[in-house]
């Protein structure tokens, strides 16, 4: 459950990435975050995790209020998937890398390999456990990103541009994976196919703001898509 | 540029290799790299014209090479980059040390010939020896075999991601030459003004993706420390290996077994 | 300059390799201690080795000369980063060169640290590179800079090379001839490399000044006077530097061909300068120790290495007869 309010956020030039943004993702919910580039999405993606600095407004998470004293316990809450793959697989083998977060938990190193081959498992990918990831597939990479997340038992899942680079092949596979799985989901993409087959509501920000939030319908309305910047 | 996509592959070789299945790879990487020092320390501590004290010490890579399944051709293009500077450094004492040492038949052998040919053959022995622990060994167990000595985690975490990113540093760098052989059809390198530019975006790119895998990592509760690696210890037959290889291996080099062969056929 | 398991004396390899440790070690305190040591700067060391290890193999073409010349890292890194990361950086990334590029020995590997990790980042990065590019960064300034780091750098990791070979008594190659074999051709090579190094530094700082910016505020090691160092480094480096010149312009083979060595490509000529220069200085060379083993044990030899050809053989054999019943 993520409860996002009055948000600005500010780079240090002065640019308003987002300017007094209210969001209310219920439980168990998930949601497509569109918007034309620079329109937002990563910077509340990265807000959202405190990694972004925000200069006003609140933002829950579980209802946990994000603050210097909660941000890690706020980042063990929330998983982040980013676009590329690349950049979130820096173990040089693939548990290695799943490991890497239950580890720094704290877990025991039995408990960290259940853990690791349980988001493995989950999906599909147990066989992948010895490779090296910079030589996996596209899709490949994106689920070991993926698993890596899991592993960290998260409740709330924030994708950006999940389908990135992806064969039709891969994307059918991670759109049934990611459908399967129960958390709570925002997903910032570009892709209408991805948001009508994972999400049952549709964001909408530009420049900055919230210009739309309602059922997924209006990805077939193009004129209303228009008005919104898309 | 060949050498870039050729590194790329060449790692790639390596990593894929490393994950068999031979009595080798199954051994501790512990014991491996002990044994590979041993043995690199005993060949080269052996005199420069000793040459035939040194022949034996084939038998290790042949035998190791064998028993892992490890192929003959990353072997050879290692060696075509460890040779050139032995190769050089050889190469002065065919040159300085011209006096006979013995005759073989009617042809003078030089005292500089036989130390050529022992630096070269020390190159091959050593190389082939690391090339054997790196072609036996996945990286995951060699940084878990740091954290066993004591390597500060900072240095190991390093260690692990250089050689994790290496292969996407080498493949921007591929298609950014790409992309500039393209607008510059007639170089055959980068050209030294545009050096500059194209390694300093090189570098940025780099430094940007630092910025996102911090993120990651962040979120994944990393707090600058990483000493969370666990590994077993050396199991106690490895060590019995350990030791009966370093005998034999001491023996071999205070008993020159081609003197004892040359002389007992002779 | 990586140097090889086969040039270093088991002596040589374990002083340098404890020299080494201790330097590394020392930078991981220093590091650590750092008033804002930022684990932020883990991964942006790990994709900065990764990066130096991908550039050094850009090769480019030298004007005027028409061979190619690639660039090092050292200083870069050093400014890039600050003198110790770049140390833990450029170690490990001699450590994987060597494991699995067999870019230098596993025994060689503290040689090579010192040579092309210590001496650029802990010595000429804070004693030249630091005082000439000042604490107001200009492009001209960082230009000098790099060239002068690096050059030294060089000239110093070279005669490093020298030393730690002649150390392990391997060659027979006298170490005068091999200094002005090496030195001359190191300081080409450096002017070239402190060249590149300043450019790309240039055009990192007017993309993202706040990345020299950082490093350069941080304050310079300290203990020694700075001041006085400089002016003894550049008095000899300018010395070393004049002879040095002379003789090269007197051996321009010499130099292309082993500008061309260190790029690893052209093959090991029967260069006429090289053999001349050795010829007239082979008098000096007198050292014969006893060898006794002679011819027989050649021959023995060569049969212990058929004999182990054929062992490896039957080897495979046996294991292939057991992978085609499996």
């Amino acid at each position: 459950m993520i409860k996002i309010k009055n948000l600005t956020v500010k780079y240090p030039d002065g640019t308003e990435a987002l300017r007094s943004l209210d969001i209310n993702v219920n439980e168990g919910e998930s949601i497509a975050l569109m918007g034309a580039n620079g329109a937002g999405k990563s910077s509340l993606l990265l807000a959202i995790t405190g990694i972004a600095p925000y200069t006003e407004g609140e933002i829950y998470v579980d209802d946990i209020l994000l603050s210097k004293k909660t941000v890690a316990d706020v980042r063990q809450r929330v998983g982040i998937i980013f676009q590329d793959p690349d950049d979130q697989l820096f173990m040089p083998s693939v548990f290695d890398d799943v490991a890497f977060g239950p580890r720094n938990k704290g877990l025991n190193e039995k408990e960290t390999v259940r853990v690791a081959e349980s988001a493995l498992e989950e999906l599909k990918i147990s066989h992948l456990s010895s490779r090296v990831p910079g030589k996996l597939s596209g899709g490949e990479k994106k689920l070991a990103a993926l698993a890596g997340v899991l592993a960290m038992d998260p409740s709330n899942l924030l994708f950006d541009e999940p389908a990135a680079f992806l064969d039709p092949r891969a994307k059918r596979r991670l759109v049934s994976l990611v459908r399967n799985l129960g958390h709570t989901k925002i997903i910032a993409t570009h892709d209408s196919d991805i948001a009508r087959q994972l999400c049952s509501r549709v964001i909408i920000l530009k420049k900055g703001s919230l210009s739309y939030d309602g059922t997924p319908d209006i990805l077939d309305d193009l004129s209303a898509l228009e008005k919104h910047g898309l | 540029m060949q050498g870039l996509t050729k590194a790329t592959y060449g790692f790639h070789r390596l990593d894929s290799l490393a994950r068999g299945n031979t009595a080798i790879h199954k051994m501790d990487p512990m014991t491996k790299t002990i044994t590979t020092l041993i043995y690199v320390v005993i060949v080269v501590s052996f005199g420069r014209y000793d040459l035939s004290g040194l022949m034996p010490f084939v038998f290790y890579p042949v035998i190791l090479m064998v028993i892992s399944e490890t192929p003959l051709k990353p072997l050879l293009t290692r060696m075509a980059i460890a040779l050139p500077f032995c190769i050089f450094a050889g190469a002065a004492n065919l040159i300085f040390d011209k006096e006979t040492a013995f005759f073989i038949g009617s042809t003078s052998v030089s005292f500089g010939m036989i130390s050529f040919f022992s630096i070269i053959l020390k190159t091959i022995l050593t190389v082939t020896a690391v090339l054997i622990l790196a072609a036996t060994t996945p990286m995951a167990q060699i940084s878990k075999q740091f954290v066993r000595l004591k390597v500060p985690s900072l240095i190991v975490l390093l260690f692990s991601m250089i050689y994790r990113y290496i292969n996407t540093a080498l493949e921007e760098t591929i298609s950014m030459y790409t992309a500039y052989r393209l607008r510059a059809p007639g170089e055959k390198a980068v050209k030294m003004k545009d050096m500059g530019a194209f390694t300093g975006q090189l570098f940025l790119r780099s430094a940007d993706r630092s910025e996102r895998i911090y993120a990651a990592m962040k979120c994944r509760g990393f707090s600058g420390d990483y000493d969370h690696i666990r590994s077993g210890n050396v199991p106690r037959g490895e060590w019995l290996y350990i030791f009966i290889l370093t005998a034999s291996l001491l023996v071999l080099r205070f008993f020159n077994l081609s003197v004892f062969i040359g002389g007992v056929l002779s | 300059m990586h140097m090889a398991d086969a040039l270093v004396s088991p002596a040589v390899g374990v002083t340098m390799a404890a020299v080494s440790v201790g330097a590394i070690a020392y930078s991981v305190v220093k590091m650590k201690k750092e008033e804002d040591f930022d684990e932020k700067k883990i991964p942006l060391m790990a994709v900065s080795g990764a990066f130096v290890f991908a550039a050094q193999m850009i090769n480019f073409t030298i004007p005027g000369t028409g061979s190619s010349g690639h660039i090092g890292g050292g200083i870069l890194l050093a400014a890039l980063l600050g003198p110790y990361p770049a140390l833990l950086t450029i170690s490990a990334v001699l450590l994987i060169q060597c494991l699995f590029f067999a870019d230098g020995g596993l025994l060689a590997l503290g040689c090579n640290i010192f040579n092309m990790g210590i001496i650029p980042c802990l010595f000429a990065y804070p004693l030249i590179f630091k005082p000439i590019a000042g604490k107001v960064l200009s492009n001209g300034r960082i230009m000098a800079a790099s060239v002068f780091a690096v050059v030294i750098g060089l000239q110093a990791g070279a005669f490093g090379v020298v030393l730690e070979t002649s150390a392990s008594s391997v060659t027979a190659l006298p170490f005068g001839t091999f200094l002005l074999l090496m030195q001359p051709i190191h300081l080409a090579i450096g002017i070239v490399e402190g060249i590149v190094t300043g450019m790309v530094l240039v055009f990192v700082r007017s993309m993202r000044p706040e990345i020299l910016k950082s490093s350069a505020e941080k304050k310079s090691l300290g203990g020694v006077s700075i001041k006085k160092t400089i002016i003894v480094f550049s008095a000899a480096a300018l010395l070393i530097a004049g002879i040095l010149s002379i003789f090269a312009s007197s051996f321009p083979d010499g130099l292309e061909w082993a500008m061309e060595k260190t790029a690893g490509t052209a093959e090991l000529a029967n260069n006429g300068a090289f053999k001349d220069v050795a010829g007239s200085l082979q008098g000096q060379t007198a050292f014969m120790p006893d060898y006794d083993s002679g011819a027989a044990g050649i021959v023995g030899g060569l049969i212990t290495v058929a004999l182990t050809g054929i062992s490896g053989a039957i080897i495979y054999l046996f294991k292939r007869k057991k992978a085609c019943k499996a």
